[in-house]
């Protein structure tokens, strides 16, 4: 289903097991992200090893595996991305201490879904580009004294190079203003130093 | 399109092999939402509703050559179509017909279906572990057996179980088991600083209550709704375990599961808690009976509205007791008077109330006999499951010794003698009872009974004169002993007497247990 429209979009995993909602919850965010649906916990572990995903968005009663089970796994399928749970209740409670890191009340409106989506985009896309500012300075040190005909069998630059480069496509995609502050980034003159 | 087709039951929409649309029915027009006007030369993309699986649109994304048939959910029109797409010479049909109603209607029946699993799951564990309960023999065990069999199913996430503290009005967690998380922290915490929790609340009502959605719920603490919010706690049933009016504890059972309880379950586990209540009664008497160690309990009373106080006050005498016949109604009290005469102690006990009936059963050895009426001191401490073991009135007060099986509700006990009464516990201890084996118990008995007592017990017992009708007389059994029949009746009555004093293990220092 992705074409080069969608490509530059955030990624978000939609996961519950009424299809009736899943889907609901997938075309309202079109446009904003490009959508997985899957209907229960381990297809959405399934997903998330196959793919670099950025959203969750987990219900949390779902027979079998429940959302909670789906939350204590994701830790070990590499995930890095940011998890909204939508809850049956809305207790009125902040999240700072919430195994999640938002949550969604049923029934959930267009707005609220594609807000709090996007409110979890810039979060994590602000992560990710202080982590790519962080290990980006780190591959120009190396840039900076390994010569560049060596650098393809120095294990410890690619392997941050990589990384650089993941980092970076992700933080563009999740935040709008990520090509202005790549830009004053890269206006540092750091090898002067 | 032809007239059969644009009135047909059924959606049809005629595109060319690339998509277009060159014919939209009725039927198509109102399932699909178009509004007919203009939509021929569109492609059938823009014109369908859309869907997660966007099937139709790809199906044309080359020219379709085999049939095709698809269920998709719409969300925005919130229904369930079977589309079919057909090609045929030049064009292609597309079928479209609304299956929401079936859906709807299959969901339903999955749910149902849930349902009577899961009340056919609840009744088999239910059954379980009322199973369970009749092995329990104490009641750690009785705590242990219903949190593990509760809080290990898939249907819930954890159950604990809580006891009043001896002597307060506290709840402590006894028992728990499954994924406790940081619920039942924020639980221990909250019972800990003295919150109101749902719990505490069944354990002074004795009914079961449901608490959904735990969250949102103000009966909760908040530090609680908040925990149960983060561990996706949804549903609580908080189950008293009861016999007759007295709560023995509660079980707290959660689930991640909305709406996991009705009145179905409330009644089911509402029985189990009534029969866990029964199983924790019935330890009580066997915990008296086989136990080994006792709780002793030392009051003291100076309130002169218990009778026994007053009457030693008004004497200036000593009374005590040298023993209590707890079955009867009217529990009777014997007791010894010391320093005054048995006769006024009497009189004045007679005119108290809480005396339902006086005797003086020996007035030179100061024995005198009382029915205690239920609410006074000894009364109480009879009702309540204490064994008195000593008693002695004086005119400074009384002091009374009282042991209780460690399970006992000894808060009950104390709260009881301390509402009637200005009284206090002056100590309490644990110490191990003393257990008299039959061996030992015969040789105790071998040890007091002279050769001719035990020669006359043994031969009128064998002779039966302990029958009813007696089918030796005395006579018979003096001249078999080659003794007199005032003599045998001695000897039998002094047998008889060694034998019930070691039997109620009175003290061999006591009046009663002595002579010959």
């Amino acid at each position: 289903m992705a074409n080069d429209k969608t490509a530059s979009l955030p990624v978000a995993l939609v996961v519950d097991d009424e299809k009736e909602v899943a889907d609901a919850y997938a075309l309202r965010l079109r446009g904003i992200c490009d959508v997985e649906t899957v209907y229960d916990g381990p297809s959405a572990l399934e997903v998330i090893s196959e793919k670099t995903v950025d959203l969750t968005l987990l219900d949390r009663h779902m027979p079998g595996m429940s959302g909670d089970e789906v939350l204590g796994e994701l830790d070990n399928h590499g995930y890095d991305g940011r998890v909204v749970m939508v809850t049956a209740i809305d207790p009125g409670f902040d999240v700072l201490d919430m195994p999640f890191d938002d949550y969604l009340c049923k029934p959930v409106d267009r707005e609220d879904i594609r807000e709090v989506i996007g409110h979890q985009s810039t979060i994590l896309g602000y992560e990710l580009l202080g982590e790519y500012f962080s290990v980006e300075s780190k591959r120009q040190v190396i840039a900076a004294e390994v010569d560049a005909d060596r650098r393809a069998d120095h294990g410890e630059y690619q392997r941050i190079a990589t990384r650089a480069r993941q980092l970076e496509r992700r933080a563009r995609r999740l935040i709008d203003e990520s090509p202005e502050l790549l830009a004053e980034f890269d206006a540092v003159d750091r090898e002067g130093r | 399109m032809n007239g059969q087709f644009e009135r047909a039951p059924v959606g049809i929409i005629e595109v060319d092999p690339t998509g277009t649309v060159r014919a939209v029915n009725e039927r198509a027009d109102a399932l699909l939402d178009i509004g007919s006007a203009g939509v021929t030369d569109e492609t059938v993309g823009s014109l369908f509703p859309m869907s997660v699986e966007a099937s139709v649109p790809r199906a044309f994304e080359t020219p379709p050559e085999e049939r095709l048939s698809v269920e998709e959910f719409y969300p925005d029109l919130d229904s369930w179509f079977e589309v079919t797409i057909v090609p045929a010479d030049d064009s292609v049909f597309i079928y479209v017909r609304d299956v929401t109603d079936r859906h709807r209607l299959e969901k339903e029946l999955t749910q149902r279906e849930a349902d009577i699993t899961r009340l056919t799951v609840i009744n088999e564990l239910i059954s379980d572990v009322l199973a369970a309960l009749v092995k329990a023999s104490t009641r750690e065990e009785i705590a242990e057996t219903i949190c593990a069999r509760l809080g290990e199913t898939e249907l819930y996430d954890f159950a604990w179980l809580g006891e009043r503290e001896l002597g307060t009005d506290e709840i402590v967690v006894r028992a728990a088991s499954g994924t406790t998380g940081r619920t039942l922290d924020s639980i221990e915490s909250a019972l800990e600083a003295g919150e109101g929790i749902p719990e505490a609340g069944v354990v002074e009502a004795g009914q079961p209550e449901i608490v959904q959605p735990v969250g949102a719920n103000d009966s909760v603490p908040r530090s609680v709704r908040r925990a149960a919010f983060a561990d996706g706690l949804q549903s609580m049933l908080a189950v008293p375990l009861t016999h007759g009016s007295t709560v023995y504890g509660v079980v707290g059972l959660y689930t991640s599961e909305q709406d996991a309880f009705g009145s179905r379950e409330r009644a089911g586990f509402g029985t189990l808690g009534e029969m866990a209540g029964f199983a924790v009664n019935a330890t009580r008497h066997r915990s008296v009976l086989l136990s080994d160690t006792v709780v002793e309990l030392r009051l003291r009373i100076t309130d002169r509205s218990d009778p026994l106080v007053a009457a030693a006050a008004e004497h200036d005498a000593s009374l005590s007791v040298d023993g209590l016949v707890p079955a009867a109604e009217t529990p009777l009290c014997y007791l010894t008077v010391d320093g005054a005469e048995p006769g006024d102690v009497v009189e004045s006990l007679a005119a108290a109330e809480m005396i339902e009936s006086t005797r003086v059963v020996d007035g030179t050895g100061g024995s005198v006999e009382v029915g205690l009426g239920g609410d006074s001191l000894l009364g109480r401490l009879l009702t309540r499951g204490g064994t008195v073991t000593s008693a002695i009135f004086d005119s400074s007060g009384g002091t009374v010794t009282v042991d209780i099986s460690p399970e006992e509700d000894l808060r009950r006990l104390a709260d009881g003698v301390t509402r009637g009464f200005d009284a206090e516990v002056a100590a309490k201890r644990e110490r191990d009872e003393e257990i008299v084996t039959p061996q030992a118990f015969r040789d105790r008995l071998d040890d007091q009974l002279t050769e001719r007592q035990e020669s006359a017990l043994r031969t009128a017992y064998l002779a039966d004169y302990f029958e009813s009708p007696r089918e030796s007389t005395a006579e018979e059994v003096a001249e078999a002993l080659d003794i007199t029949g005032p003599t045998l009746l001695h000897h039998l009555r002094a047998g008889q007497r060694k034998l019930l004093a070691e039997f109620f293990d009175l003290h061999e220092d006591h009046p009663r247990s002595q002579g010959q």
